[in-house]
């Protein structure tokens, strides 16, 4: 397997999703290549971080807009 | 516009505006890269919800409702647009030579997870990363890593195959960590 191949499946590895024989030769692959360790732990921090990203409030002066159509579709 | 569910309990547009004002702004803002597609297509959204609030019987599944209509508005805004993809399309798995191995050295990065995102700098470079990204794979990526979205309900709202979800989302998530590691790696020795 090479890091490629092994970055192609990676998705579908991390979801439990794979065959055992082929996360066998992921594990194996990983044992021997470092930089595929880094590649896997950084792929799995990117998703982390995305989940954690904080919920922008709404601007004030689309708070206002609102707040004035409200206003004027009161009769 | 989708039919609105049945709920349970008072709701008032304040209420709407506080508590599902800001998901609603969020979710547009990063579907459609810009601060002012997004506060129309909020203004949209939520304004319709609120001029429907008396056919509401209370806000339980709101916020599920919510969200597909404001995914809904999110590409018919983008459609109505009709602006070409300016941003250049990356191929994700150039990051490799031909005989399959890293085209540059990959290095761990100097990050705690658990507390990054949270920083206000950290926040900035991820959302911008996820502004950059091509739309075909932005929409994915949203939905399923920032939103939490089952694949299978991705599938359904965006019209596409659950092969080609996870294709997508596994291409945006590459491109993603690709670009996050220009600000996070260690330095090298």
């Amino acid at each position: 397997m090479t890091c490629r191949e092994l970055a192609d499946i990676l998705s579908d590895y991390l979801a439990g999703e794979l065959a055992q024989e082929h996360c066998a030769t992921i594990r194996s692959h990983l044992d021997a290549c470092p930089h595929c360790v880094h590649f896997v732990e950084t792929y799995q921090i990117t998703i982390q971080v995305s989940r954690q990203l904080p919920t922008a409030p709404l601007p004030a002066e689309l708070l206002e807009r609102l707040q004035r159509s409200l206003e004027e579709d009161t009769p | 516009m989708d039919a609105a569910p049945a709920t349970n309990g008072k709701l008032t547009p304040e209420k709407v505006f506080r508590e599902h004002g800001p998901r609603v702004y969020s979710l547009a803002r990063r579907m459609l890269g810009n601060d002012a597609d997004a506060e129309d297509v909020a203004q949209d959204v939520l304004l319709q919800v609120v001029r429907k609030l008396d056919t509401f019987r209370g806000e339980s599944n709101l916020g599920t409702w919510l969200h597909r209509v404001t995914v809904n508005a999110a590409l018919a805004h983008r459609a109505k647009r009709a602006r070409r993809e300016q941003r250049e399309q990356h191929e994700p798995f150039d990051l490799f030579l031909h005989n399959g191995h890293h085209a540059q050295p990959v290095r761990p990065w100097s990050i705690n997870p658990a507390a990054q995102a949270e920083q206000h700098e950290t926040a900035q470079l991820i959302e911008k990363a996820i502004a950059n990204l091509p739309e075909v794979y932005r929409d994915v990526y949203v939905l399923a890593d920032v939103e939490g979205m089952p694949n299978t309900e991705i599938g359904e709202l965006l019209q596409l195959s659950l092969p080609a979800v996870k294709s997508r989302l596994h291409r945006a998530r590459l491109l993603m960590r690709h670009a996050l590691a220009k600000h996070f790696e260690e330095v090298a020795p």
